[in-house]
């Protein structure tokens, strides 16, 4: 039965690789219209994970359901993937590369993507090849957030970002996303620059989950920040 | 329609310049030929020197039907790629398409050099008999042997395509995978094409004189040639090709991933 | 690793189908092939030029010679073995012109020669530069000769025909058309876009044919035929038994009947072979 509360449900997901367990039986369920802060240190399956919900990443066993269905060509048109690696196209300039990907989806808005344009100072008419890596990480944003998506998954959005570009990025992701229409899963290990964002966090560990629910309840829970918190499951 | 006139616009803007340097080179070997010609070699080494291009054409479509998806693997620009909410087959059929449309503009350039560059040394050799055979026979001929062309080299593309995907499925070794897939794709495109054979023997033969016109030569020669084409081994082969495409392209969408 | 596990399965699986059928011939048979052509060149005289024939008779004792060759472009050219000890050609020359003066004229002017050098007689047509106007010029012999000499052609765009001879034939010919009837020597041919009968044959043949048919009955009454034959996309048939090798588009094919005296080997390129033993 699908649960019209969560957008997002995963059950006993695996995922392995050659010598390596990625996701190593991962039960979960996402909330509609929260931030979700996807928290853990390099190598504990983030990326995999946001990766099999955007069905870029096909699991050995379990099952993954958006809005109810398998990720497919049908989901995609749902959900809005940002990776962490850059995977436009070199060759084109900005507004190419926004021309190009939004005849793709319906759910465009054009003027949000002049907003965006805007407000992460991009020049259009630059070729991708010639960005800083901060400005293309802010590019990858913009093709990410232009759209009315019900999922936004942005898998490290500040990795390897001066700080200039990292505010910007955030700024970028508070004044975009919609609740009321979206859900947001952002992973990172830079707790402390996001965690004002989250509305619930999921802390994963070597393919498992080691806590999820709620970021209020955890603080007071374990009185301490989401950053501390980290550091401390971490250590 | 428009979401597949985009990828195809992107895999030919990307194969801007393959194509460029490939339809230079074919004009400067043309002239270079012409230039050779006037130095005294003659017109039948020239004529057989200038096909050296047209042999080349195929290897280089199969090497740059695995280089468009090598590409978009190493530039990691898959990702984008897969996470198009359309079906695998357009984003292989646009691949396809480009490819024929590169091929298209490489041999047009070089036929259309090679008229341009040998022009009077044709004239000059065989004025008389273009002057007796009319226009419309050699472009309607020529075309036909284009779409001959281009059928074959569809298939080509179609196993290339098929070998790179399955490679990716394959954690190790990935080159031979390719190599070794485009081997049994084609050992199973011949065979499917021999078992389905006797389904496909009721088609009449294809008349080759008729198609190509050849009465049109024959009344100089009071000859009249009669080839009969029986093609029903190879519509089970092109029938395997359709189904190795659709196989490629499911492949792409469904099975495919990212991380390799 | 569920899916690349099931792509290696998959891999190895047509792997070992496709190593047992490139070994032992699983599937596929002789009867299927690609690419299955079949040629018939015809001859079609609807030259609508005028035309001027101009007829010539040459004769030539036989008494020192070894062989008759035989040059044609374009034509025609009937021989028959006979008990005699003299070669007999009846000749027509055939021009055809932008004019009906042109086409007399020219023809007119040109000969017909058999020269004789050694112990060979070697029959052709004379012709300097054609003139513009002059569009096709055809041979067309008749030709009686002793049965045991040799003969040889070499034509083009021809209808050649043969019959009775009992010495060795070589034929090279290019878009024609070549019927034979008892022939009991040996035949050495090169065939190219011809189509080619022999009819009650007695002797050896050793043969080449390239975008061609052949069609051999074979004498049942001689002292039997020893077989060699390749065919490389093409068919083979015919009702002779012959021990087959299929391979990627080409047959082999080896075999005996009777004492297999006479030699008859084969090699075909795009080209349909049939083999009957009557």
């Amino acid at each position: 039965m699908t649960d019209q509360k969560y957008i997002v449900e995963i059950a006993g997901l695996r995922k392995r690789y050659p010598g390596v367990d990625a996701l190593d039986g991962i039960d979960l369920k996402i909330t509609r219209g929260e931030i979700w802060g996807l928290l853990g240190p390099n190598g504990s399956g983030k990326s995999t994970l946001l990766k099999c919900i955007a069905g870029l990443v096909k699991p050995d066993s379990g099952q993954v359901t958006i809005n109810g269905s398998k990720p497919s060509r049908k989901t995609k048109s749902a959900v809005a993937f940002v990776p962490e690696i850059d995977h436009l196209y070199n060759w084109m300039t900005v507004q190419q590369t926004l021309n190009f990907i939004s005849a793709f989806y319906d759910d465009w808005q054009k003027e949000r993507e002049q907003e965006l344009l805007e407000f992460m100072k991009l020049d259009p008419r630059k070729k991708v090849s010639t960005l800083s890596k901060g400005m293309r990480a802010r590019l990858k944003l913009v093709v990410g957030l232009s759209r009315n998506s019900e999922l936004v998954l942005l898998d490290e959005p500040l990795s390897g970002i001066d700080p200039s570009s990292r505010d910007r990025i955030v700024e970028g992701i508070v004044r975009q996303f919609r609740s009321e229409k979206q859900t947001m899963i952002l992973s990172t290990h830079a707790v402390d620059e996001t965690e004002r964002l989250y509305d619930s966090v999921i802390f994963l560990s070597e393919g498992r989950v080691h806590i999820s629910g709620s970021a209020e309840e955890l603080r007071i829970k374990h009185s301490k920040s989401m950053n501390e918190l980290f550091k401390e499951v971490y250590a | 329609m428009k979401r597949f006139l985009r990828l195809l616009g992107k895999d030919l803007e990307a194969s801007k310049l393959p194509i460029l340097f490939n339809s230079g080179l074919s004009i400067v070997w043309i002239a270079f030929l012409r230039y050779r010609y006037e130095a005294g070699w003659s017109l039948g080494m020239v004529f057989i020197l200038m096909t050296i291009p047209l042999t080349f054409l195929p290897i280089w479509l199969m090497w740059q039907t695995y280089q468009t998806l090598r590409t978009e693997w190493r530039e990691k620009t898959t990702y984008t790629l897969l996470l198009l909410p359309i079906p695998g087959w357009q984003i292989t059929l646009s691949k396809w398409t480009a490819l024929l449309i590169e091929f298209t503009i490489v041999l047009a350039a070089l036929v259309g050099s090679a008229l341009l560059f040998f022009l009077g040394p044709i004239n000059e050799y065989y004025g008389s008999f273009l002057q007796a055979v009319p226009l419309t026979w050699f472009l309607r001929n020529g075309f036909l042997l284009y779409l001959g062309a281009l059928a074959t080299f569809s298939s080509f593309i179609i196993l290339v395509q098929l070998a790179f995907i399955v490679s990716k499925l394959v954690g190790r070794f990935r080159g031979l995978a390719a190599l070794w897939t485009l081997l049994l794709a084609t050992w199973l495109v011949e065979r499917v094409g021999i078992i389905l054979d006797p389904l496909f023997r009721w088609l009449p033969p294809i008349h080759i004189e008729q198609l190509f016109r050849l009465d049109v030569i024959a009344q100089y020669t009071n000859y009249t040639p009669e080839i009969a084409y029986h093609y029903s081994a190879e519509v089970g082969s092109w029938l395997a090709t359709l189904g190795l495409f659709l196989l490629s392209s499911w492949l792409l969408e469904n099975w495919i991933e990212t991380d390799d | 690793m569920r899916n690349r596990r099931i792509t290696l399965m998959i891999l190895v699986a047509l792997t070992i189908l496709a190593g047992l059928d490139l070994r032992f011939g699983v599937i596929g048979s002789a009867e299927q092939e690609f690419g299955r052509l079949k040629f018939n060149i015809t001859y079609n005289d609807n030259n609508s030029y005028p035309s001027h024939t101009k007829t010539e008779v040459l004769t030539m004792s036989a008494a020192d010679l070894a062989e008759l060759a035989v040059v044609s472009k374009e034509g025609m050219i009937n021989v028959y073995g006979i008990d005699t000890d003299q070669i007999t050609i009846t000749g027509k020359i055939t021009v055809s012109a932008v004019n009906q003066e042109d086409a007399q004229n020219y023809a007119e002017a040109l000969e017909l020669q058999l020269k004789q050098a050694a112990d060979r007689a070697e029959l052709s047509l004379l012709e300097a530069e054609r003139p513009k106007a002059v569009k096709s010029v055809k041979t067309s012999y008749e030709i009686t000769m002793p049965k045991h000499l040799d003969l040889a052609i070499d034509a083009e765009y021809n209808q050649i025909s043969l019959a009775d001879l009992t010495g060795a034939v070589a034929l090279s010919a290019g878009f024609s058309s070549v019927q034979t009837k008892n022939l009991s020597g040996s035949v050495d041919g090169t065939f190219d876009f011809t189509n080619t009968e022999f009819e009650n044959f007695g002797g050896s043949l050793s043969s080449e044919h390239n975008f061609s048919n052949l069609v051999l009955n074979l004498d049942g009454n001689s002292s039997g035929f020893t077989f060699d034959v390749e065919v490389n996309f093409g068919k083979l048939g015919g009702n002779v038994k012959l021990d087959q090798a299929v391979g990627e588009n080409e047959f082999a094919a080896l075999g005996q009947v009777g004492d297999g005296k006479n030699q008859i080997m084969i090699g075909a390129h795009f080209s349909n072979v049939d083999i009957n033993l009557r």
